[in-house]
């Protein structure tokens, strides 16, 4: 059906170097793009909730208020984890690459515990820190920042996990490997994440 | 939600008629980037119907010094309305659909890069205007603070309404929205561009979606942000936003503007491409300077970023207008750049007159009206004509609505024989054209009057200051003529495609365009090609046609001198 009119397709012929028609694209790679364009718009919205923190304490003092002590031990353990999951989901990668399924499913698994682990911290703390959003406003931010830190743990997890599953079907490996890379980019973004939150809230105050 | 891909559908040869199915499974189950660019632009459509008849209860209402047509409060949520619908849901969506619908065709796809997202923007779009459309029928009705949602909201926990929190969350579905399907469009022209089409050979209207869409990927979470923060502070309990407890309301006016002067930006830039595609097409060359143009649209793209103090901030101190003063202006000078490219292209033509270059004069002369309005706002920002007057609002008006919008409607018109496969009746055409026009002059100008007298903006009467009241019926009688206009638009539209009336576009020689669209048929079948041209400049048909033209004028000269030859 269908068939492309005037101007007739055989004087593509007439033009210099190699004749058309030429077929249209498949959009190899689109799943990496879209990934790191999310990853983008994400480090915006990140960027929006630190300029509120950091405008509402150059107005408040003290900063913090009295009686907030986050347990830099627990910071401390967070940083860690999320420090060798950095290293987990590119073993994930790196197995994919090779079309080893079986490890890339091991790293995936080991990506998504050590995830799990960062989330089962950090609401320990919740219980910990003696104060909630509505107790002062360091609480509120405080509460925003880590919120949307597990946030995106939670949401790079999914996507890992069904990314994984493909992994291990077979559906993505050595041929293709965009969606993989973008599932990793975007779990090293919620790493990035949870760095510069450990910079503000625990570093920096 | 990026990972869904999908398979590239085969090319089904006798595809069942669509007659078989019903409409609504249709369009419910759509996942064709052209239904679901014509899907976008029917909630547009519908939401400048809602739009327009609450502008136009405003505008009756100023016609008389002291009229209570809506009383203070009902004017004021008919302000949050009116801006809201107009900005989120007819803007966004009219170039939504237009830039879903084309710019596949234009870089030779036969597909977004994801059709699904695609379908998920528009019904997230709907899901939000019926959040929003919903808040006028809760008991307090719409808050009635402006589209900016300024004070009270961000300024108490506590709730005036579940109105404001309808909004809210109807603003955060569309924001999401709008993430995605900027998201969508960037990958599609990132990966999906035919071989040979390199970044720098785009069509015009591609690369301004292009802008476009990286300026709404970057500016709309700061607006998602300030959502959130409202949200938990009335629900929550949070205190972010809350004055009496150390939080800062100016945290979510800050964030506001910093979403909303780009994407308002956003909304010009599609236009701007659309126009020049018009322009180069009708007047048979590629544009002049189109790298100017390229860009100018990119620099648009940047400097829109620096803009939004001016509208966040007070400006009390002498630095904060300078500064905004100055990038104000910035971004004026290469949007109006692009304008100066059309005018030279079409220098040395003798244009034919059809109907979407007159739409596109039609847009130039309210383009300069509306930079005229925002440059002198930028220079006077205190003034009569300063931030908060009546004026400001004519510029807003003209220039982040009705440029875009009449831009929209030019766009339909060059298009329509790839959007629905005919075009539109010429002479309903030009008379809308003339109505909406005309009808936006008017009303801007009469706006701009009332402004220049001393009316400030969200008064919903003046009662003493009878020597506005002149103004204001001239700007009260241009917005009929604008919605008369726009009715006669919608009128030809249902005319020509839906009866059939139209032109049929038939061949494809439409307006001898000189990019990939014009390359499928008319209208474009599911998978839009099956097979492209060979593309070697950003004006591959025009190639074609030349090299058509000369192997004709060899072949002639060739038989000729064979002939002349045989005599001797």
């Amino acid at each position: 059906m269908a068939v492309a009119t005037a101007p007739a397709p055989s004087a593509t012929l007439a033009l210099p170097g190699p004749p058309g028609p030429v077929d249209a694209p498949s959009g190899a790679g689109a799943s990496r793009v879209a990934l790191l364009l999310a990853i983008a718009a994400d480090l915006m919205l990140f960027g929006a909730l630190l300029a509120a923190y950091f405008d509402v304490r150059a107005g408040a003092t003290p900063w913090p208020p009295h009686h907030v002590k986050l347990e830099d031990y627990l910071g401390g353990v967070i940083t860690i984890t999320v420090a060798m999951s950095a290293f987990s989901v590119q073993w994930m990668l790196s197995a994919a690459r090779r079309d080893d399924r079986r490890t890339a499913l091991v790293a995936m698994l080991l990506t998504l515990g050590l995830g799990a682990a960062v989330v089962n911290a950090q609401t320990f703390e919740y219980g910990k820190v003696g104060f909630s959003t509505r107790t002062h406003v360091y609480g509120s931010l405080y509460h925003l920042l880590t919120g949307y830190y597990l946030a995106n743990v939670v949401a790079a997890a999914v996507v890992l996990a069904v990314v994984g599953v493909r992994v291990a079907a077979g559906q993505y490996g050595s041929g293709r490997v965009d969606a993989v890379r973008g599932a990793a980019h975007l779990w090293q973004f919620t790493n990035l994440v949870w760095l510069t939150v450990f910079l503000v809230l625990y570093v920096v105050k | 939600m990026a990972l869904t891909e999908t398979r590239p559908e085969a090319a089904a040869p006798d595809a069942p008629p669509e007659a078989a199915t019903p409409v609504t499974t249709t369009w419910l189950t759509a996942s064709d980037h052209k239904t679901l660019g014509r899907l976008h632009l029917l909630v547009a459509f519908l939401m400048l119907g809602v739009a327009g008849v609450l502008s136009l209860a405003m505008r009756i209402q100023l016609t008389g010094k002291d009229l209570t047509v809506l009383n203070v409060r009902h004017y004021g949520q008919v302000v949050t309305l009116h801006g809201v619908l107009g900005v989120f849901l007819v803007l966004v969506p009219v170039w939504f659909g237009l830039a879903f619908a084309m710019v596949p065709l234009q870089i030779g796809a036969r597909r977004l890069a994801f059709p699904r997202l695609c379908a998920l923007t528009l019904w997230l779009l709907v899901a939000g205007a019926v959040l929003i459309l919903a808040a006028p029928f809760t008991r307090q009705g719409s808050p009635s603070t402006g589209w900016a949602l300024t004070t009270p909201i961000p300024d108490r926990g506590v709730s005036p309404g579940h109105g404001a929190d309808l909004i809210i969350l109807g603003l955060g579905v569309i924001a999401v929205a709008i993430v995605l399907g900027a998201v969508n469009l960037l990958t599609t022209a990132v990966t999906m561009r035919a071989p040979g089409l390199t970044l720098r050979r785009l069509p015009l209207f591609t690369w301004s979606i292009v802008v476009s869409s990286a300026v709404l990927l970057l500016a709309t979470p700061a607006l998602l942000g300030g959502l959130v923060l409202l949200f938990v502070d009335r629900h929550y309990g949070a205190l972010v936003l809350d004055p009496r407890r150390a939080g800062d309301p100016q945290v979510w006016v800050t964030l506001f503007w910093f979403f909303a002067y780009p994407a308002l930006w956003a909304m010009v830039l599609p236009a701007l491409g659309a126009v020049s595609e018009i322009v180069q097409t009708v007047s048979g060359r590629g544009l002049e300077l189109r790298e100017v143009a390229f860009g100018a649209m990119a620099g648009v793209g940047v400097l829109a970023f620096t803009g939004w103090g001016s509208e966040a901030l007070s400006l009390t101190t002498t630095g904060q207008r300078v500064v905004f003063g100055i990038t104000s202006l910035a971004v004026l000078a290469p949007a109006a750049a692009v304008a100066g490219t059309w005018l030279l292209t079409l220098r040395h033509e003798r244009p034919a007159l059809v109907s979407p270059l007159l739409w596109a004069a039609g847009f130039l002369a309210l383009f300069g009206l509306g930079l005229l309005g925002r440059a002198i706002t930028a220079l006077w920002p205190l003034g009569k004509a300063g931030h908060l007057s009546y004026f400001s609002v004519a510029g807003q008006h003209a220039l982040f609505f009705l440029v875009p919008i009449v831009g929209a409607l030019a766009a339909m018109h060059f298009w329509a024989p790839k959007l629905w496969g005919r075009h539109l009746a010429e002479p309903v055409s030009v008379l809308s054209l003339l109505a909406v026009v005309g009808g936006a002059v008017l009303l801007v100008g009469g706006m701009a009057a009332a402004g220049l007298q001393g009316m400030r903006i969200h008064l919903s009467a003046y009662p003493g200051h009878g020597d506005w009241q002149a103004a204001n019926v001239v700007a009260t009688i241009g917005g009929f003529v604008l919605v008369l206009g726009i009715v006669l638009v919608v009128a030809n539209l249902a005319v020509s495609v839906g009866a059939r009336r139209g032109r049929d576009a038939g061949v494809n020689a439409a307006w001898q365009g000189d990019t990939l669209e014009w390359w499928a048929v008319s209208p474009p079948p599911a998978h839009n090609f099956d097979a492209l041209p060979d593309i070697r400049s950003d004006r591959p048909l025009a190639d074609l046609r030349a090299a058509t033209t000369a192997a004709a004028t060899a072949s002639a000269t060739a038989s000729s001198a064979s002939a002349d030859g045989g005599g001797g």
